[in-house]
C-alpha cells in the first residue's frame, strides 16, 4: 500500500515541466534546487524557516565553512526569482542565487593574456577536455628551424656561430630532428619563424613565463626545410626547395611524427611533395598546411600555393586560412578551393581586443638581425658577431607578433595533437572531426575564405554523446 | 545467442507458456486471484528488467552495449471482469564515453557520458481470467518518456534533459505466491515494447546512425502485492431455481450427526417442490419468511421428529459424499444454498476438477458437516468448489478460518458470500 500511496505523488511529481531529481540539476546560471541566504544572526533557526516559506523552502542548511546558509527550494523554482523574493524579507541580509562554476584551464604563463588566438578558439574549455595532449604524440614542424638546443655550429663562410635553446620551449619535450637544407643533425633556427611556429603548437605552458602553446605536453620534431636570409649569408650553396620538404615529411614520418606542420608553401606544385602527403596519410600522420598569403600580393594576388593545393585531395591534409581577432579572414589570406579550415592568423594592423598590442599571433622566437641582408652580405664579416649572430637575441618581445597563414595552420597541427591523444588516431577521421564541428564563419557554408569554419577545440574534443 | 535473441525467445516463451499454463489448470488450492470482494483490486508492484534498446547501434557505440538493466515501481486497479489499469514509472541508465563515428570507425574519447531514461507510462490491458496459477495478460498504452544525457566538461547548454511521448505494448502471465485475507502477493514475467519516435536523431551518435527510438524491448519480473483481493470463482453452470422465501435453517454444525454411510443404493432424493415466490436478487437481504405452513421446517429437537427439508438436502448431499456421488451431492448442496443460505457466507477452500483430487477432500474432511461442494464449470470442464461451513456474518466466517481442518487448509482460503456461489 506504501508503494502505491507513494507512487501517486511520485507520478505527478515527475510529470511537473522541471522535474526535481535528488540531484539539482544545472540549469542556466545558476544551480537549482537552492539559494545562499545570510540571516541577520537574531534570527532563530525556526524563523528561517519561517521566512524561508516564502519560497517553499523546504530545508534550511548552514554548510561549513560558511557565514551564510543554503535554503532549499523547489528545482522548478527560478532560483533568481527565489532569491528576489527572499531578499525582501526582514531578518534577511541577503539573498543570492548560487552562480555555476565551471573549472576553466587558464594558463599562468607570463604573456598568456595577450594570446588572444587561443581564447578566441575556446582553447581554455579545451584544455580543460584535454590538458595539452601527452608525450606520445610527435608534431614534426617543418619550417625554419627550432631553436630546440644549446649548440655551436661552424658555418662555410661566417665560421662559429652558438645557438640556445628557446627559454619557453625548454619545457618542452622534443625528439630528434634533422636539418635538410645543411644536411645536419642541428636543425637550429636561423629566422625565428620556425619557433614561433613551434611555440603555438606546444610551447612551454603553465611555467609562469612566456607564453602557452596548444599542445604544450606533446613532443617536437624540429625539422629544417627552408632556407633562410642567414643560411644564404652563411655560405649555403643550394637553397632548399620542394624536394627538401619532401625529405622532410618522409623523415617525420619514419621518425614517429603523428602530425605535421608546414607552415610554408611556393608557387609551383611539385610532385615531390603530393608524393610525400600520400605517403604522410598513408602511414596514419596528419598534415596542417599554410593556405597562403598571396591574397594581397601585387605581382601575383590571391594565386594558389603548393603544397596547400593538394590537401583537399587528401583526407587528412587541411589547408588552413588565417582569421583575425573577429573571425574575419585575414586581409593578407589566400582564397582559394582547396582551403577547408581557418584559424587565427593575425593581423598586426588592427588592435580589435584593445590590448594595445596588434593583433598577431604572439609566440616566443628569436630576433633574427636586424641588418638587412645586402647589408649582412657586404659587411657581415667584418661586422661584431652581435650584430648579425642568429643566436636568440631576445626570446620574447611583445612587439614582434607575427601574422599569416603560418600561424595559423600550427593552430590546426597542435589541435590534431590534442584529437590523436584523446583518442582520433586516423588522419582521415582528424580531419573529418575538425570539419564536422567547425564553427562556420563568413558565407555561410563551406566558402573559399574560410572552408569549414573556425576550429572549435571544445566541441570537437567533447565528440557526440548519444543525443548531442 | 545474442541478447536480442535470447529476449525475443523469452518473450516468446512467456507469450505461449502462459496462456498454455492456464489452459490446464493445476488441481492445486486457487490463489492469485484478483478480484476484490467490491470487484476491484488495488495492487502495487516493484520491478526489475532488462531493456533491448531501439537504437542499437548509438549505444553500442556510446556503451558498448545496447542494452540494460531497469527498475521501477507502480501502481494497478483490477476489476472483476479482467480489465486492468495502470501506472508506472521505472529508470534506466547507460554510461559510457563520447566518441566520433567515421566511416563506420568508432573513436572513443574517454569523455563519461551518462544516458538516464525515465518513463512514466499509463496503460490498460486485460487479465485472462481463470482458476489457473499462472493467470496471462495483455495490454497498452502510452507514456511520457524523460531523458536526460549529462556527460563530462558538459555546460548547462550540453545537458539535454527533455521528454518525449510513446507507446507501449506488454503481454506477460503472474503466478500467484500467497494469499492472505487482504493482502496478495504474486509475481510477473512481463514483456513490453516501447515505441519512442522522433526522441532522438537530431544530433549525435544517434543522428549519425539515423536512428530516432528510444524505446525497446523490455523483459521485466515484477514483484506484486495485492489488497483487499478475494477469491473470484466462476459461476455455477446449473440454472438458478427459485429461491423459495424460507425462513433460515439452522447452521450446519447444529444439524444431528448424520446416519451411518449407506453404501449402496444410494438414497434417492425426496421430491422437492419447485414452485416458490419469484427469486431475490442474491445480495439482498431475506426478508422475514413468509412461508406457508406446508414449507415451514419441523423443529429438530422434537423427539422423533420429521427432518427439515432443507436438513433432508443437507443429508442427502453428505450421504451423497459418503458413496462418492460428488455431482449429486454437490446438487443437493447448493440447491440447499440456493433456499435457505443466500445470504449467509462460507470459507472457500478451493476449486477441484479431479474426482479424485474431490474424494482426497471429502476423506480429509472425515464426514464433517461442514464440507459442502457446489457445482462449477473451470474453462468448459465439470468442477467443484468445496467450501467449509454456513455463517450468519462474513465475521463469523473469517473467525472460523482457524476450525478448517488441517487435512484441508491450504494458502489464500478465504471467507466470501454463498450468494456469489449462486450466480
Amino acid at each position: 500500500l506504501a508503494l502505491i500511496l507513494a507512487g501517486v505523488p511520485l507520478i505527478e511529481s515527475q510529470s511537473q515541466p522541471a522535474p526535481g531529481p535528488r540531484i539539482a540539476p544545472l540549469a542556466g546560471d545558476y544551480v537549482r534546487g537552492r539559494i545562499v541566504v545570510r540571516f541577520v544572526p537574531s534570527v532563530s533557526e525556526d524563523s528561517m524557516m519561517r521566512l524561508a516559506g516564502v519560497v517553499s523552502a523546504t530545508g534550511v542548511t548552514h554548510p561549513s565553512y560558511a557565514d551564510f546558509n543554503y535554503v532549499e527550494i523547489p528545482p522548478a523554482l527560478d532560483p533568481v526569482e527565489a532569491a528576489r523574493r527572499m531578499s525582501e524579507q526582514a531578518g534577511v541580509v541577503y539573498a543570492l542565487p548560487d552562480p555555476i562554476v565551471y573549472p576553466l584551464r587558464q594558463p599562468n604563463d607570463e604573456f598568456y593574456r595577450f594570446q588572444w588566438h587561443f581564447q578566441r578558439i575556446g582553447m581554455e574549455q579545451a584544455w580543460d577536455i584535454n590538458p595539452g595532449g601527452g608525450r606520445d604524440v610527435v608534431v614534426a614542424v617543418l619550417d625554419t628551424g627550432v631553436a630546440f638546443t644549446d649548440v655551436r655550429l661552424r658555418y662555410p663562410r661566417v665560421g662559429v656561430y652558438e645557438f640556445e635553446r628557446a627559454p619557453d620551449l625548454r619545457g618542452t619535450p622534443m625528439v630528434a630532428g634533422f636539418d635538410f637544407v645543411w644536411n645536419s643533425e642541428f636543425p637550429v633556427d636561423t629566422d625565428g619563424h620556425g619557433t614561433h611556429v613551434a611555440g603555438t603548437v606546444a610551447q612551454t605552458t603553465d611555467n609562469g613565463s612566456g607564453g602557452a602553446g596548444m599542445a604544450y605536453n606533446t613532443t617536437l620534431m624540429p625539422v629544417k626545410v627552408l632556407t633562410t636570409d642567414f643560411d644564404l649569408f652563411a655560405g649555403l650553396r643550394f637553397p632548399s626547395g620542394a624536394s627538401a620538404v619532401s625529405r622532410g615529411i618522409r623523415f617525420a614520418v619514419e621518425g614517429g611524427a603523428k602530425v605535421i606542420n608546414m607552415s610554408l608553401g611556393g608557387p609551383a606544385p611539385s610532385n615531390l611533395m603530393r608524393d610525400a602527403l600520400q605517403f604522410a596519410v598513408d602511414n596514419g600522420v596528419f598534415v596542417a598546411i599554410a593556405a597562403g598569403n598571396s591574397a594581397q600580393d601585387p605581382e601575383c594576388p590571391n594565386c594558389p600555393e603548393w603544397p596547400a593545393s593538394y590537401a583537399s585531395e587528401f583526407d587528412g591534409v587541411m589547408a588552413v586560412a588565417a582569421l583575425d581577432f573577429d573571425f574575419e579572414r585575414a586581409p593578407y589570406s589566400t582564397f582559394q578551393d582547396y582551403v577547408e579550415i581557418a584559424a587565427p592568423g593575425g593581423d598586426v594592423t588592427e588592435d580589435r581586443n584593445g590590448d594595445r598590442l596588434p593583433d598577431g599571433v604572439l609566440q616566443e622566437t628569436l630576433v633574427y638581425a636586424t641588418l638587412s641582408r645586402r647589408v649582412q652580405e657586404l659587411f657581415g664579416p667584418f661586422l661584431p658577431a652581435e650584430v648579425t649572430n642568429p643566436r636568440i637575441f631576445t626570446l620574447f618581445q611583445p612587439d614582434i607578433e607575427f601574422q599569416g597563414t603560418s600561424m595559423a595552420s600550427p593552430h590546426v597541427a597542435g589541435f590534431a595533437a590534442l584529437l590523436y591523444d584523446q583518442g582520433i588516431t586516423s588522419p582521415a577521421a582528424i580531419e573529418a572531426a575538425i570539419k564536422r564541428f567547425a564553427s562556420d564563419v563568413g558565407p555561410a557554408g563551406r566558402d573559399v575564405f574560410t572552408g569549414y569554419g573556425v576550429l572549435n577545440p571544445r566541441e570537437t574534443l567533447r565528440g557526440l554523446g548519444l543525443a548531442r | 545467442m545474442t541478447w536480442n535473441a535470447t529476449l525475443a525467445a523469452m518473450s516468446l516463451g512467456i507469450l505461449l507458456a502462459g496462456p498454455a499454463t492456464a489452459a490446464s489448470p493445476t488441481e492445486e488450492q486457487t490463489s492469485g486471484f484478483t478480484e476484490s470482494e467490491g470487484g476491484v483490486e488495488v495492487r502495487g508492484w516493484v520491478h526489475g528488467g532488462l531493456i533491448s534498446l531501439a537504437s542499437s547501434q548509438s549505444f553500442e557505440a556510446l556503451s558498448g552495449s545496447s542494452s540494460g538493466t531497469k527498475f521501477g515501481a507502480g501502481g494497478q486497479l483490477n476489476f472483476a471482469n479482467g480489465v486492468f489499469i495502470q501506472g508506472g514509472i521505472e529508470r534506466f541508465r547507460k554510461s559510457g564515453t563520447r566518441a566520433f563515428l567515421f566511416n563506420g570507425e568508432l573513436f572513443p574519447l574517454g569523455i563519461s557520458d551518462t544516458v538516464t531514461v525515465t518513463p512514466i507510462t499509463f496503460s490498460g490491458g486485460y487479465r485472462f481470467m481463470s482458476e489457473a496459477r499462472v493467470v496471462p495478460y495483455v495490454g497498452g498504452g502510452i507514456g511520457s518518456y524523460g531523458f536526460r544525457e549529462v556527460s563530462e566538461f558538459a555546460e548547462a547548454e550540453d545537458i539535454v534533459d527533455d521528454r518525449f511521448v510513446g507507446f507501449q505494448l506488454l503481454g506477460g502471465a503472474e503466478i500467484g505466491l500467497w494469499r492472505g485475507n487482504w493482502l496478495s502477493i504474486s509475481t510477473a514475467a512481463e514483456v513490453e515494447y516501447a515505441r519512442v519516435a522522433d526522441a532522438l536523431g537530431e544530433g549525435g551518435l544517434s543522428a549519425e546512425f539515423l536512428e530516432d527510438d528510444l524505446g525497446g524491448t523490455t523483459f521485466r519480473f515484477k514483484l506484486q502485492f495485492g489488497f483487499g483481493g478475494k477469491e473470484k470463482l466462476p459461476p455455477p453452470e446449473i440454472p438458478a431455481p427459485a429461491a423459495p422465501r424460507r425462513a433460515p435453517v439452522p447452521m450446519p454444525q447444529e444439524v444431528p450427526p448424520p446416519p451411518p454411510p449407506v453404501r449402496e443404493p444410494p438414497v434417492p432424493a425426496p421430491a422437492l417442490p419447485e414452485a416458490g415466490p419469484p427469486p431475490l436478487a442474491p445480495e439482498e437481504p431475506q426478508p422475514p419468511p413468509r412461508q406457508p405452513p406446508a414449507m415451514q421446517p419441523p423443529p429438530v429437537t422434537a423427539p422423533a421428529p420429521p427432518v427439515p427439508l432443507g436438513e433432508e438436502l443437507l443429508l442427502l448431499g453428505h450421504q451423497k459424499l459418503s458413496i462418492g456421488d460428488h455431482s449429486g451431492a454437490a446438487a443437493d448442496f447448493h440447491r440447499y444454498l440456493q433456499r435457505y443460505a443466500g445470504n449467509k457466507y462460507t470459507l472457500a477452500l478451493g476449486l477441484f476438477c479431479d474426482a479424485a483430487n474431490v474424494q482426497r477432500q471429502v476423506a480429509n474432511a472425515a464426514g464433517a458437516r461442514e464440507l459442502l461442494l457446489v457445482p462449477m464449470t473451470s474453462r468448459g470442464q465439470s468442477c467443484y468448489g468445496v467450501y467449509w461451513g454456513i455463517f450468519d456474518t462474513l465475521r463469523d466466517a473469517r473467525a472460523n478460518l482457524a476450525s478448517i481442518p488441517m487435512g484441508l487448509r491450504a494458502p489464500g482460503q478465504t471467507a466470501l458470500p454463498i450468494s456469489r456461489l449462486l450466480r
